[in-house]
């Protein structure tokens, strides 16, 4: 194969003229409003948290927390891709920051697998020190 | 020539690239961080935040995971013990603000709106302060309930992510400050739009870590 240095320049520019073109960043009335929107999620949160104070003893309890969780990834991702431009900006980034994100959601999770954090035996070990002490016979 | 080529381009952007096109007079590539030409034609200090953004996420992964194990575990003081919502609510939501005169900032400079820049920079620093303030209070009224770090799992769990979550934001506010005096003395003009906009980046995703953080943490202790 044979590549020239003009061809990787003018792949270089056409390049640039196409980030350019993709570089369309909201104007401030569009960042108002999703101010707007982040601040009215954020009261939506607080409302829900003191429907039933605290929610996770309420009757309706996953549907409270999972409203909650809802949100918090709503909020996420609006603040992600208007504010940090990564609905406008080169998939790239977009791409670079996900990959760091899955890892870390999956290690995590792996994590919280491994500790039984999803059982109901890991609720009744709550609540003391010596839990898993105990368990493990140390 | 070879196919070696694309590695020298990548190295050599200036003797790679040549002059730019004509179709390109008058487009500012330096403040759209196109001035940096390497093999994906990206700036390559933006794409470095957002390496550095995804590895944080990591950092903070471990810190949140570890207080979702340890929150129960202990006795004596727990979470429903000491939160105040309201007052998290209200710290929350001035951190929000904040992303929001942070984008102001960003794109001032792209307009080139110096004085803009400068206002909205200060007070993008006063509300991440504003922030801080509220959670040395906070830190404060729970050492006083009688939580201290070493008090319990659940207390130095609590402490360690969001103290490094505080240190993240203090770190913030000193390159918003940096950024303010640099303005302030004519180091920073349009032409160098990218580095508040990398500045930028770095605050937003404090803030998306805050919004992980105020509902696992607080929200459904």
């Amino acid at each position: 194969m044979t590549v020239t240095h003009e061809g990787t320049a003018d792949a270089g520019y056409e390049a640039a003229t196409d980030e350019a073109r993709h570089e369309h960043h909201p104007s401030d009335a569009q960042y108002w409003k999703v101010g707007l929107a982040l601040g009215l999620i954020t009261l939506l949160e607080v409302g829900t948290y003191f429907i039933a104070d605290p929610p996770y003893d309420h009757e309706l309890a996953p549907l409270l927390i999972g409203s909650l969780i809802f949100m918090m990834v709503l909020k996420f991702i609006v603040i992600g891709a208007y504010f940090m431009h990564l609905k406008f900006d080169n998939r790239l980034f977009r791409n670079v920051f996900v990959a760091g994100l899955v890892l870390a959601v999956g290690v995590y999770l792996a994590v919280l697998t491994s500790f039984e954090y999803w059982s109901d035996r890991y609720e009744a070990d709550t609540g003391s020190e010596d839990a898993v002490l105990v368990e493990d016979g140390s | 020539m070879t196919d070696t080529a694309p590695a020298q381009a990548a190295d050599t952007p200036t003797e790679a690239t040549g002059p730019a096109p004509d179709h390109l007079d008058g487009v500012d590539l330096e403040s759209w961080g196109l001035g940096t030409n390497n093999a994906t034609g990206l700036s390559n200090n933006k794409l470095g935040m957002w390496l550095f953004l995804g590895s944080d996420c990591l950092l903070f992964g471990a810190l949140i995971s570890t207080y979702l194990l340890m929150r129960h575990r202990g006795t004596g003081i727990g979470p429903e013990d000491v939160f105040d919502i309201p007052f998290t609510s209200v710290s929350s939501f001035v951190l929000l603000m904040s992303s929001m005169s942070m984008v102001f900032a960003v794109s001032s400079i792209a307009r080139g709106d110096d004085q803009k820049l400068r206002l909205w920079l200060l007070v993008t620093s006063l509300l991440g302060g504003t922030f801080i303030a509220g959670q040395v209070y906070e830190f404060t009224s729970f050492y006083r309930e009688g939580m201290g770090y070493t008090t319990n799992l659940f207390s130095s769990a609590f402490y360690s992510l969001t103290g490094f979550h505080g240190v993240h934001v203090s770190v913030g506010i000193i390159m918003l400050m940096s950024l303010f005096v640099l303005s302030l003395t004519g180091r920073l003009k349009q032409d160098r739009a990218e580095t508040v906009e990398i500045v930028g980046l770095y605050w937003h995703f404090v803030d998306i870590v805050w919004v992980l953080i105020f509902t696992i943490v607080y929200l459904i202790p």
